[in-house]
């Protein structure tokens, strides 16, 4: 469980992520990936936690997305690692849509 | 640690107490996920892990890349839970050679003479580097690249080489002439077919890679087989003698392919036809015996054949079906074969038979950094794939060539579009 610390950040205009597609920002030090999972949002870390890539540049299906370099897998709802070669889970971000933009809540 | 003990029931009655007795041949990583999965799925079963290698179960791609760089320590490799095995309850017996199975008395036997009785068997014995003939490829200077062992020579090694020479072009060879020209060494790479990645790989991407390769500053010689290596006497020096030519290098590097580890299996009478012969739920011809990974040939439904494949990732996912299998659960191994390479920066990845269809249709611009191939059979169903940089479609394409259909030759031409599939014919694994 995330904890509700921090603060929200604003990433895309809601209808400028279509359904099934991937929105990669920077806050900070922290790489960000923002899926539209049949209209709903879940935010995980950007990084794969295998070796560095960006999990924005892979491939989503339904809730799993899939590392582009290796193929690991990851549940965007949970951050859970579904397969190897991903030995640790991602960190998630609670997501809202306020006034029609997407945000994200990160820690400090 | 006596390992022996008389068997008094017959197999599949667990003993007062005690779970099932499994018992698994090679610690690497198919082994270890085996092991792994099998405590996890049976608390009370008793888990024997057996391997040749001293040390703990590690990660072998990293041998070809960041290891041979410097840029991770040996400690690094080591597989997840390989260090928690005592927690686990894992018995692993390092630097234990078997050297027979006795299927009449359900024991295999180590090179020392102990005993391993076991209830499932399985077999996660890999593959062995191809060396020259023996009477081309002689001396200190001449290397192989499998072990972490070999790795850690090799690494030593090139810290003194100027100029390496590799022997074969296939993805081994490519990532050790990667990483020796990053750290500066001349490298020639020598191929004896008229093209590198010669074995399942379509030209197209060998082009692209031998681009690649040259652009980086790395010489390559195709089409010169060796006709004669030496690499005896003075400390690093080795000459080679190939179809066209000769050279002089400080050490050479052979990466001609790999053979699976399968003369345990045949000699117990197990059938073996390249690989060891199991189905898709990982048995062998004895319902006591199960084998994994590298070694195993096994079904791939959705191209309708038998393939052993060599790659990190049957290594992975086929033990986990095959520990399902052991421990008497519903289990299916139907996933297609998948690789990745890593060499200078850039990603390959193959899925499926890339070389196997009669059609090649491009997803983007092959002479660009970033681009896909698809095979297409004859009636246009896609078999197989290449991607250069471009990972985000292996998913995609994973799931059109399981679901068996013809897609339409515009759709996969374009880079952007995603291929629409009515959702999984074949069940996952597992
Ligand atoms: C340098 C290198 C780089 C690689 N890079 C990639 C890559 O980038 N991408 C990719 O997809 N794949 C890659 N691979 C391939 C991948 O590492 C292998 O597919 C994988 O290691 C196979 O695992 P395995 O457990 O089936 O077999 P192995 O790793 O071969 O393990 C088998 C183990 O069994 C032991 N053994 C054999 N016989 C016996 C016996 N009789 N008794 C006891 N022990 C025995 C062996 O000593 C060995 O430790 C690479 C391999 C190497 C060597
Ligand atoms: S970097 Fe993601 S799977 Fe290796």
């Amino acid at each position: 469980m995330a904890e509700e610390t921090g603060s929200w950040h604003r990433m895309i205009a809601a209808g400028d992520l279509p359904d099934g597609e991937i929105f990669a920002a920077k806050v900070g030090d922290v790489h960000v990936a923002l899926y539209n999972v049949d209209g709903a949002f879940f935010a995980t870390d950007n990084v794969c936690t295998h070796a560095f890539a960006l999990l924005s540049d892979g491939w989503l299906d339904g809730t799993t997305v899939e590392c582009p370099l290796h193929g690991a897998q990851f549940d965007v709802q949970t951050g859970k690692a579904l397969s190897s070669p991903a030995e640790c889970d991602l960190r998630t971000f609670p997501t809202r849509v306020n006034d029609g933009q997407v945000e994200v809540l990160l820690g400090e | 640690m006596d390992a022996e003990r008389t068997r008094a029931e017959p197999p599949d009655t667990p003993r007062k107490g005690q779970g099932l007795r499994h018992v698994i041949v090679g610690a690497g990583l198919a082994g270890h996920r085996a092991a792994v999965e099998l405590r996890r799925l049976d608390t009370t079963a008793q888990v024997t892990l057996l391997g040749a290698e001293p040390g703990l179960p590690y990660d072998r791609p990293p041998l070809s890349k960041e290891f041979l760089l410097g840029q991770i320590r040996p400690e690094a490799l080591v597989l997840k839970e390989a260090a928690d095995y005592a927690a686990l309850g894992i018995a692993h017996h390092p630097a234990t050679q078997v050297v027979e199975i006795d299927r009449a008395a359900q024991r295999v036997t180590a090179g020392d003479g102990r005993h391993f009785p076991y209830d499932r068997l399985l077999l996660a014995t890999g593959s062995r580097p191809c060396g020259l003939p023996a009477a081309l490829a002689e001396g200190e200077a001449v290397h192989l690249l499998r072990s972490l062992a070999d790795a850690e020579r090799l690494g030593a090694a090139l810290t003194q080489a100027r100029h390496v020479a590799v022997v074969g072009g296939g993805f081994i060879g490519l990532e050790v002439a990667a990483a020796a020209r990053m750290r500066g060494c001349a490298v020639t790479v020598v191929e004896a077919a008229p093209r590198l990645l010669a074995r399942g790989m379509p030209a197209a991407l060998a082009d692209w890679v031998a681009a690649l390769h040259r652009a980086e500053g790395v010489e390559l010689r195709l089409g010169a087989c060796v006709e004669a290596l030496t690499g005896g006497g003075a400390a690093g020096a080795v000459s080679l003698g190939f179809a066209g030519g000769a050279l002089q290098a400080d050490l050479a590097v052979v990466g001609i392919g790999i053979r699976p580890n399968v003369e345990l299996a045949m000699t117990a009478g197990l059938p073996v036809q390249d690989g060891i012969l199991v189905d898709e739920a990982c048995r062998t011809a004895d319902p006591l015996i199960f084998a994994a990974g590298e070694v195993t040939c096994h079904p791939v439904p959705a191209l309708g054949r038998r393939l052993r494949v060599e790659s990190w990732r049957t290594a992975s996912e086929q033990p986990l079906t095959a520990a399902r299998a052991m421990c008497g659960l519903p289990a299916r191994y139907v996933e297609l074969p998948w690789l990745w390479s890593d060499q200078f920066g850039c990603n390959i990845q193959s899925i499926g038979l890339p070389d196997a269809g009669v059609e090649l249709v491009a997803r983007g611009d092959v002479t660009t950094r970033k681009w896909t191939l698809v095979a297409l059979d004859e009636a246009g169903r896609p078999v197989g794939a290449v991607a250069v940089n471009n990972g985000r479609d292996i998913g995609m394409l994973r799931q059109a060539i399981r679901a068996g259909q013809p897609v339409p030759r515009a759709l996969l031409a374009d880079p952007a579009a995603r291929i629409p599939v009515a959702h999984r014919a074949e069940a996952a694994s597992g």
